[in-house]
């Protein structure tokens, strides 16, 4: 049986995946890319590098990259998650 | 500037194995200022929200329309342990994925109910083949035997088939009776008892012919103008008084020849009733120029009764 969902759980339905997607869009391409391969495929580095005829470190460093990045946007003013997160 | 002011913190207060595990999806250990990140990753990661399913909301209660009302008093398999008061008659009850049957179970539920229900109609259908096997029985075996029975007011195709019906030679003479003899449209005192019989009205050549040629014999007193009659109409029609030109111009109205059918009378009947055999006529036996002397029943069987055209004149 599935038990009932916590908060934390409540609080990441808030955040839909239209606004995470929407918030991937305003990284860059390459560095959007390699998150959503990564993320959401769940594909290795070397997997990756391999689809975009890039190395594992480029790779990486994107998605590095896109990940500080999405924090500044996230932290920066005006940004808020749904739950307020 | 005082120096009791701390400095900001330069530089992120993560590295980039925080990063890495934010990419593998581990959680627990995430500092804080990744919270937010990690939150939009695990959106992303999330399955899809209510909100996102309103349109498939809308295409189930559209589904729920059509669809009949699933009765709720026995518990469905997937909802055993849930509150059935939460399921209405107009709620489509999906079961979830993990608790869905698997389509090989189904398959293995369905094929004995299958069986069971292919069984009454193998037994029908088995029993309506033996049905038609017996009606075909009974009706052959009474097509044979009303075969027989019809058959039996007909005459044989031949003087030897009526023979073998009576277990006689189709060369014995006066004794041959058939089922037949009795239908033959003639006079019974004319032929029994000799008495003169006025001839059949003629409505045609070949009504003149059956007449000429089919006379019973013996001729009694009577028939000897009858036949006169008949053999002056006839020799009109054939253009000559010879019995060769009446009976070439009758063989065209007859049903063949007439050999073994009777044949022409004689031009001297004998009144002794003897026939060029030397045998006795019983009344029956043409004593003509037939090369084989038949009854006349059989004459009449078969140009009446067995052939309807002879009954007709043809041209």
């Amino acid at each position: 049986m599935p038990t009932a969902p916590g908060a934390e759980q409540l609080a990441l339905d808030n955040i839909a995946t239209e606004s995470a997607i929407a918030l991937l869009g305003r990284l860059p391409e390459q560095q959007a890319n390699v998150i959503l391969l990564r993320v959401v495929a769940g594909l290795d580095t070397e997997v990756i590098a391999e689809m975009l005829g890039t190395s594992a470190g480029a790779v990486r460093v994107a998605a590095h990259r896109g990940l500080r990045k999405l924090e500044a946007m996230l932290t920066g003013p005006g940004i808020t998650s749904r739950a307020g997160v | 500037m005082p120096d009791s002011q701390v400095p900001p913190l330069w530089g992120p207060a993560y590295d980039e194995r925080d990063l890495d595990a934010l990419l593998s999806g581990e959680t627990g250990s995430t500092p804080v200022a990744l919270q937010p990140v990690e939150s939009t990753l695990a959106a992303l990661r999330a399955a899809a929200t209510g909100r996102e399913l309103s349109d498939e909301a809308v295409a189930r209660a559209a589904f729920r329309a059509f669809a009949p009302a699933r009765p709720t008093t026995a518990p469905l398999p997937w909802t055993a342990g849930a509150e059935p008061a939460a399921v209405t008659s107009d709620t489509l009850v999906l079961p979830p994925a993990d608790h869905r049957p698997q389509p090989a179970a189904r398959h293995r539920h369905r094929r004995p109910a299958a069986r069971s229900a292919r069984r009454p109609r193998i037994a029908v259908t088995g029993a309506a083949a033996a049905a038609m096997v017996v009606v075909a029985v009974v009706a052959g075996a009474l097509t044979g035997s009303i075969g027989e029975l019809t058959s039996f007011g007909r005459s044989p195709a031949s003087p030897s088939a009526s023979a073998r019906a009576t277990g006689q030679s189709p060369g014995s003479e006066g004794t041959l009776v058939t089922g037949a003899a009795s239908e033959r449209p003639q006079d019974p005192q004319s032929a029994v008892s000799g008495t003169p019989v006025t001839p059949r009205p003629t409505s045609g050549p070949g009504s003149l012919c059956r007449e000429y040629f089919e006379r019973p014999r013996p001729f009694g007193p009577g028939d000897e103008a009858a036949l006169s009659s008949l053999q002056g109409q006839l020799s009109k029609l054939a253009g000559g008084s010879s019995p060769l030109k009446i009976y070439g111009y009758c063989l065209h109205y007859l049903d063949g020849p007439l050999d073994g059918r009777g044949g022409l009378p004689s031009p001297g009947p004998p009144a002794d009733g003897s026939g060029p055999t030397g045998q006795a006529d019983t009344g029956s036996v043409s004593p003509g120029a037939g090369s084989q002397a038949s009854p006349a029943g059989a004459i009449s069987d078969q140009g009446q009764s067995a052939d309807p055209v002879v009954g007709a004149d043809r041209p």
